[in-house]
């Protein structure tokens, strides 16, 4: 390999040599640059700008009035507070939940591919229909799940009308969207754990908790941390779930972040101040998603 | 303490190995038919008629009909709209082949795009 590196070196030079390794990345780049960079800066630009109607594009430069308008727009941190709330309970339940269950169906016997077979099948519904069928299932008159309930004597809920039902209502239906797919990177990591220090463990007289907590945890903390990342990246873009469920509503008790800017830029358009919002939680999410890598590392070292 | 763990170690580990076993395929059969749930009640629906889907409480025995199937194959486009759809997962896909890295799977990929 080197030997032909050196041998282009000779042929073309060292200037020539760049010109050939740039060249073969210059579609990647002109493509990134394409659907990737220029949406970012162009929003950046809007973002500083006031939004000219007439051109449908940036107008006059107004340096940070959006962002002052955004931040001091009391439904701008009332949406941040409620994505806030759901990712606080959802990311959590979605990773135990999912490590609780692969481990479950992991059990050996004849039915285990078919069980993890079919266990995909919510993650591969259009979010939309997601949102359907459980706008049907949790229906307050007609739904089964207050059927259910009513058999067993809790009072008829209403899943869509009261707020903190209606947010306990969007994590259930991304919980049953989302743990499937973490279900399926764990039942990987578990079926990868080396057999032989639980053995080892077995000969040295662990019990059944001493071997979850103090061997099979260390060895599982990488997988979680990554599978968190994974996840959050997932959950920070909540949308189309609450599109399709409660829209926000009842009053603004769901409404997210993403939902409430695709309102307030495609139903208000208020582009300009959208922008500043998108801004301020690319930058956000960054920086959070920054954090956690980096307590993942950690984690990975101190176990 | 001591008395409850040499009965534990006289138990034969096998059978209690077997118990455990059982119990976790059981749970998670369970589990994996509650997360079914919702898409055999989509499906279910799917054969009611109007009458059966806004009933209270909710049948689970009706004579099926095929009638939404019909109209849906009748009204909707559907080639056109499959063809949509196809396009844009074998974009997908052959985009993941350019540029795959070695060991990777491009239909799951593929899966995870679509």
């Amino acid at each position: 390999m080197t030997q032909v590196i050196a041998g282009q070196r000779r042929r073309y030079g060292r200037l020539g040599d760049l010109l050939v390794r740039w060249s073969f990345m210059l579609p990647t780049i002109v493509l990134l640059m394409a659907v990737l960079a220029y949406p970012i800066f162009y929003t950046l630009e809007i973002s500083f700008s006031s939004f000219d109607m007439s051109i449908f594009g940036a107008g006059e430069w107004v340096g940070w009035d959006n962002y002052e308008t955004v931040l001091q727009d009391y439904r701008f941190w009332d949406s941040l507070r409620v994505t806030l709330i759901y990712l606080v309970i959802a990311l959590p339940l979605q990773v135990a939940l999912g490590f609780g269950i692969a481990f479950l169906i992991n059990a050996e016997w004849g039915g285990r591919g078919l069980i993890r077979a079919l266990f995909i099948i919510p993650m591969v519904v259009a979010p939309v229909v997601a949102g359907g069928i459980w706008r049907m299932i949790l229906d307050p008159l007609l739904g089964i799940m207050n059927y259910f309930l009513g058999l067993v004597g809790l009072g008829p809920f209403d899943w869509f009308g009261d707020p903190n039902l209606a947010m306990a209502t969007i994590i259930i239906i991304d919980t049953w969207r989302w743990t499937p797919f973490i279900v399926l990177i764990a039942t990987a990591a578990l079926l990868a754990l080396p057999k032989d220090v639980f053995e080892a463990a077995k000969i040295d007289g662990a019990n059944w908790w001493a071997m979850l907590w103090s061997v099979a945890l260390p060895l599982l903390v990488p997988i979680i941390a990554a599978t968190f990342v994974i996840r959050w990246l997932g959950a920070v873009k909540l949308f189309d779930i609450v599109l399709a469920s409660t829209y926000g509503g009842p009053g603004k008790a769901t409404s997210v972040i993403n939902l409430f800017i695709y309102e307030e830029a495609f139903r208000s358009f208020h582009f300009a101040e959208s922008a500043a919002m998108v801004m301020i939680v690319l930058v956000l999410t960054m920086v959070l998603t920054g954090l956690f890598l980096r307590g993942s590392r950690k984690l990975e070292e101190s176990f | 303490m001591t008395a409850a763990r040499t009965a534990a170690q006289r138990r034969p580990v096998a059978l209690r190995k077997i118990r455990g076993n059982h119990v976790r395929i059981v749970a998670g059969v369970s589990i994996s038919l509650l997360f079914l749930f919702p898409i055999f009640w989509m499906v279910l629906t799917s054969f009611k008629q109007q009458v059966d889907i806004f009933t209270t409480p909710p049948t689970l025995f009706f004579t099926p009909a095929l009638a939404t199937y019909v109209e849906y194959l009748q009204r909707a486009d559907i080639v056109r709209r499959l063809l949509n759809t196809v396009i844009v997962a074998v974009g997908a896909g052959v985009r993941c082949r350019a540029t795959r890295s070695p060991g990777s799977s491009c239909g799951v990929l593929t899966l995870l795009v679509y």
